[in-house]
């Protein structure tokens, strides 16, 4: 039975919360197997946050020739919903935010939501050009820059915006998806690839992070996920 | 009109197009006062610590700061009837608006060039190959697949705004003979090009390279 797979496949019971709803859509999220992360990570973060059930497809790119032209631009993630497509990966994790409670309780506190995705697509931008450089002594160079240029810049700009906000969250009064995209980044990768010293006079953002990686549905799915797709521990 | 209404935004900017024109558009198209603040690069260093990243553009309403260009046009667009009927059709335009953001970052190897023209060169036919041609081609089809007049549904969305401003800037950047030609593409442009707001800002707005 269908709702049955969905259970299994994010290997738990849902854990209820404030936020639930219990949407007669049936979602798919279609990526690549490899990375496991992604660009895909952020929607999902999002769905097992909100506690709504959806079929993680993950595809071995061998496949991706024939999936390609059933795409509206050609590339993945996509979420597809009852047939329907939708491509880019922030225009699916902000359709499923605002669908459920995570984009703020306003307009300007979903704007504000946009703001700091769009934060960590800059971000995410400006690493992507060491990460696919294929010397080794430039990359480090450039990841070196990286590191204590851009990410130095912005975490004191972002530590800045959490104090003035002054709930321990970027955007309003509760966790939201500009939350999950923090972690999904700074955590995730940043701290796994660089280690945890860029956070040292960041202790709001610091916090932040562990709030979120505790928070009980992100847990149960961080926990599952990293038990499925990294047998071998975390890349 | 009141002065209350008046300028109920201040879009803060360097003098040029760049990731600034698209809120500018958006504006325009909707008859919005706004106040057009654009610093020059000598004024900038005094004002760049008053922008919350540091960067521009920044959107100023009712005494707060929203920062990234695409966060500015999402929230103008909701705000002015420029987001389509429904949260789905939302979702595509932004989807497409994502899509022609990316394509306008695919531009920057062009900027590093520099003035290495052989370099450049490349930069551009790479460009205009990888990354130009396969979005015309495919907001081409969407237009003939949703009946021509728009990119998503039944009216102008920021989706719409969005292709024509890129297009504005690649036929101002690189010649109008570079683009590819694709029917419904330039048909939209030329369309959204004469609504009368779009023509009146075309010709009053300040004449930049970008």
């Amino acid at each position: 039975m269908l709702i049955e797979t969905f259970y299994r496949q994010i290997g738990s019971e849902i854990v209820t919360n404030k936020s639930f709803k219990f949407s007669m859509a049936v979602y798919k999220l279609h990526y690549f197997d490899n990375p496991r992360r992604g660009h895909a990570e952020l929607s999902r973060l999002i769905l097992s946050q909100a506690g709504v059930p959806f079929e993680d497809v993950r595809f071995p790119h061998s496949e991706w020739p024939n999936m390609k032209p059933t795409t509206p631009f050609g590339q993945v993630p996509i979420l597809e919903v009852n047939g329907q497509m939708l491509a880019q990966s922030n225009a699916i994790a902000r359709y499923l935010a605002r669908q459920h409670g995570l984009a703020g309780k306003d307009d300007w506190e979903q704007a504000q939501t946009d703001m700091y995705i769009e934060n960590i697509n800059d971000l995410l931008n400006a690493v992507a050009v060491p990460f696919v450089e294929k010397d080794p002594a430039k990359q480090k160079e450039m990841y070196g820059k990286f590191m204590t240029e851009t990410i130095a810049f912005h975490v004191v700009a972002v530590e800045k915006q959490l104090k003035k906000n002054n709930t321990g969250y970027l955007v309003g009064d509760r966790l939201t998806a500009a939350d999950l995209a923090y972690y999904a980044l700074f955590s995730d990768f940043i701290e796994v690839k660089f280690g945890g010293a860029f956070l040292k006079d960041a202790p709001l953002l610091k916090s932040l992070l562990v709030r979120v990686r505790t928070s009980p549905n992100v847990k149960k799915w961080i926990d599952f996920r990293n038990s499925k797709y990294y047998p071998d521990g975390n890349e | 009109m009141s002065t209350r209404r008046r300028n109920e935004y201040k879009l803060h900017y360097f003098n040029m197009k760049g990731r600034g024109e698209l809120a500018r558009l958006i504006m325009a198209y909707a008859k919005v006062p706004y106040e057009d603040i654009r610093y020059e690069m000598t004024e900038w260093p005094q004002h760049k610590a008053k922008m919350p990243n540091g960067q521009v553009p920044v959107l100023e309403w009712k005494g707060q700061f929203l920062t990234e260009s695409l966060a500015i046009a999402r929230f103008l667009a909701r705000r002015h009837n420029l987001a389509g009927t429904d949260d789905w059709q939302w979702a595509k335009i932004d989807a497409v608006n994502d899509h022609i953001g990316n394509t306008f970052n695919d531009v920057r190897p062009v900027f590093y060039a520099g003035d290495d023209q052989e370099k450049k060169k490349e930069a551009i036919d790479n460009f205009f190959k990888n990354s130009v041609e396969p979005l015309l081609k495919s907001l081409d089809k969407h237009l003939e697949d949703n009946g021509a007049d728009y990119i998503i549904g039944n009216q102008c969305t920021l989706a719409d705004l969005a292709l024509f401003n890129f297009y504005d800037f690649i036929t101002g950047a690189f010649g109008a003979d570079r683009v590819p030609k694709c029917q419904h593409v330039a048909a939209l442009h030329a369309r959204i090009g004469q609504v009368p707001a779009i023509a009146a800002w075309m010709e009053k707005r300040p004449v930049t390279p970008m």
